[in-house]
């Protein structure tokens, strides 16, 4: 059984700042940290400054050298993991259960105390705009950076601007003693009151397109969707997951379109939407394209619906592929500790969403023909 | 700031490993059963050995065609994919250049039902000229849409083992020029008893798991054609069009080496240091390479390998032999990725143990890895780079 703990930390008495959310699994075999920083409206060169914030943040705090941070997290997880999504930055890592004290100090100090030192944000302001981001990566990510002549005081200025405590939400899972992760983070964190930069931003630059990524095109039939978000994710399953999918009678057998196509749940400002991504070396004939989704989606049945639930199942209990959903460009969601985590932290930073993996899961399940062709309506309808 | 660290680095070594029964058929066969008593999940891999098929540019892609053939089925009007979906059986085929795979994963009391789907997908094979070309159709898209690391991985395998080297993937004209029975003799020369394991693994009973899978592999006869000897390995630089990147790779064997493991452990390690940087490597593959490198830029992982002091080393050593650790944690710990790294290994290794990798990576002390690191270096290694042109 898991404990599922939320509090919200006040600093002062007015109003709720930082959030924590502590899960407890005992048999984690680590803890997993994640911390989302929900990020305000951000010009070309804000942009810029997160994306090298984005890279330089675990090359060395005051208290940490890269090298210890890199040395720690990879001792239980993966190196920290910083991603940059168009409504937010994640952190994540992975401690050892029995070391709660050196994860909170370790977040503490990339959250407050990071050194975004000279010259490496020299050298990513030089990199950065000539790197060559995947096309899967690239047709998530809407940011267009300016970072001619970058300063490093424009970094600093959005670090001290973004990571404020009023826009974070940490969530952590481990098998360590109910309350102690809660205790431990809000304690370490109580004194994180950064210095207020006050509103003003950073709005010269212009809005510079990312380097073109290589191989075949590819296009996203996005669209919100105005269904609860259980059905939306099941459709997901039901539109573009397997070879049994909408996409791949529709996209793959009969236009001959693409040999790649994948639906996915996708955070959007307004809500959650579905999208359909799919590569392809040919012009794509779109009114053509749509009309035949609409027909298919017509056409789903029960056996639709037992499928898209079969392959949920799949994802979820059998770990045969990652989960159709995408908080971030940086790739899909999975049923590690790690993103359900992440998964967590997400929902309570954005509100009115299941607050586990699992609550999406039992909302999707009570799914039925009528909701999921629903859903399927809503988005081809937008198209 | 002073933290205690006591603990952190053997963490993840106190492993436990699932009880095993490996038998080795005497027709040449072998078949391991694993219980992985708290998995929720089954997995049933097939892997049946490139030996005596290995590619070679006449039928350059043979072996990938065939994977995609047979894994439609042998009923026309029910794709196999839908119907196993329909079951909750997932199927996957993987063409290595050692090997094809074919992998099933299903919930643990559905065992019978993969190896039916299995004796299907291997039932000799009954293809038109029609259905070759379509399938080459489709897998021209599949070609158009490989990713850059894999292209910069192709062109330094061609440059470290020459004609030994050829992708699995595969070469269009060569695989349009395949009849019927290029493919069905390809099929039976493939599926040998010799070239065959199977590895069953899941929360199952050892013993029934091994009698079952020894009664599928009793199905197959003949024997594998003269395998091909593997070419020299040679250094080299790889420049490689259409793909945008750069990187290096060491020839290696398998993870019961410690040469081995030194290099993963540098690769792992060197990886950690560049923000979107990868690793291949096919486990436990006799002939193999580690590739470490980035396909976001294409300059610095060569450079930064060779500037590196002694200190650097040092610190590589740590990290990358705690992502090492993980990784084999990692594939021990769930029925697909324990499945798959026996696959690999007891094709080319049938007498394989676990204790063989564990003593491997317990070789490897800093002084071991420092002599290793060695094979990374301009001189020693393949680099390969590409302009995205």
């Amino acid at each position: 059984m898991n404990a599922f703990l939320l509090a919200v930390v006040l600093t002062g008495a007015q109003e709720p700042a930082l959030k924590i959310i502590e899960s407890v699994e005992p048999d984690a075999g680590r803890t997993s940290v994640q911390a989302v920083i929900k990020l305000p409206p951000m010009s070309p060169r804000e942009w810029a400054a997160l994306l090298i914030i984005k890279d330089a943040l675990a090359d060395g705090t005051q208290g940490y050298t890269g090298y210890d941070i890199l040395n720690y997290a990879t001792a239980a997880g993966d190196p920290v993991r910083i991603s940059l999504a168009p409504d937010h930055m994640r952190i994540g890592f992975a401690m050892p259960s029995s070391n709660l004290s050196l994860a909170s100090d370790i977040l503490k100090e990339l959250l407050d105390k990071a050194y975004l030192h000279e010259d490496k944000v020299k050298t990513f302001a030089e990199e950065i705009p000539f790197r060559r981001i995947g096309a899967w990566e690239a047709i998530h990510a809407p940011w267009q950076p300016d970072f001619s002549a970058f300063r490093r005081a424009e970094v600093l200025s959005v670090y001290r601007r973004v990571f404020q405590p009023s826009r974070t939400t940490i969530a952590i899972t481990g098998s360590f003693a109910k309350g102690a992760a809660q205790k431990e983070f809000e304690e370490r964190l109580s004194d994180w009151k950064p210095e207020d930069p006050g509103r003003r931003r950073i709005m010269e630059g212009k809005a510079k397109p990312l380097p073109a990524p290589g191989g075949p095109p590819l296009t996203n039939l996005k669209a919100t969707v105005d269904r609860p978000v259980g059905e939306t994710f099941l459709c997901a399953y039901a539109l573009g997951f397997g070879k049994g999918s909408a996409a791949f009678r529709v996209v793959r057998e009969q236009l001959r379109l693409s040999y790649r196509q994948e639906a996915m749940l996708i955070p959007g400002e307004n809500g959650w939407q579905l999208g359909l991504v799919f590569a392809h070396s040919g012009a794509v004939d779109r009114l053509k394209l749509v009309e035949a989704l609409k027909a298919d989606i017509e056409a789903w049945n029960e056996e639709t619906l037992a499928r898209a639930k079969g392959m949920m199942a799949g994802t979820f209990d059998l770990k045969f592929g990652a989960l159709p959903i995408l908080l971030n460009p940086n790739g899909w969601l999975s049923t590690s500790l790690e993103d359900r985590t992440y998964w967590q932290a997400h929902a309570a930073m954005k509100g009115g969403t299941p607050t586990t993996l699992e609550a999406l899961r039992s909302a999707a399940e009570q799914t039925d023909l009528e909701g999921l062709r629903a859903a399927g309506k809503a988005w081809v309808e937008k198209l | 700031m002073t933290l205690a660290l006591i603990g952190l680095v053997g963490a993840i070594a106190a492993q436990q490993h699932a009880p095993q029964l490996r038998t080795n058929l005497p027709s040449g066969a072998i078949v391991l059963a694993e219980n992985m008593a708290a998995a929720k999940s089954l997995s049933v891999q097939l892997f049946a050995s490139s030996r005596g098929v290995e590619e070679i540019p006449a039928r350059h892609g043979w072996r990938h065609l065939l994977e995609h053939l047979i894994l439609k089925g042998r009923d026309p009007k029910s794709p196999l994919d839908i119907r196993s979906e329909a079951k909750g059986i997932f199927v996957q085929g993987r063409t290595f250049r050692h090997a094809m795979q074919l992998e099933l994963t299903a919930k643990p009391e559905q065992l019978d039902q993969c190896l039916d789907i299995l004796r299907e997908v291997t039932r000799p094979l009954s293809v038109s000229t029609e259905e070759i070309a379509r399938e080459v159709e489709v897998m021209r898209e599949e070609i158009a849409l490989t990713e850059d690391s894999l292209k910069l991985g192709m062109g330094a395998w061609n440059t470290a083992y020459g004609r030994s080297g050829l992708d699995p993937q595969g070469n269009l004209e060569a695989m349009a020029k395949a009849t019927p029975d290029d493919l069905t003799n390809l099929m039976s020369q493939q599926f040998t008893p010799k070239n065959l394991v199977l590895v069953i693994s899941g929360p199952v009973d050892v013993n029934t798991s091994t009698a079952k899978g020894a009664a599928f592999l009793s199905g197959f006869h003949g024997e594998p054609a003269e395998p091909m000897s593997p070419a020299d390995v040679l250094p080299g630089r790889a420049e490689v069009d259409g793909a945008f990147g750069e990187g290096r790779a060491i020839p290696v064997t398998d993870l019961t080496e410690e040469q081995t493991v030194a290099v993963l452990i540098g690769a792992f390690g060197i990886a950690a240091r560049v923000p979107g940087a990868f690793v291949s490597y096919t486990p436990a593959m006799k002939n193999g390479l580690v590739i470490v490198g980035q396909t976001e830029a294409n300059g610095g992982v060569g450079r930064m390998i060779d500037d590196f002091t002694d200190s650097d080393l040092g610190q590589v050593y740590a990290v990358g032999n705690n992502l090492y650790r993980r990784w084999i944690a990692s594939q021990f710990t769930s029925p697909s990725g324990s499945a798959a790294l026996w696959g690999h290994m007891l094709l080319d290794r049938p007498m394989g143990r676990l204790d063989d990798i564990r003593a491997a990576q317990g070789r490897v002390t800093f002084d071991v890895f420092r002599r290793e690191f060695g094979r990374f270096r301009r001189d020693k290694a393949v680099t390969f780079v590409g302009s995205g042109r």
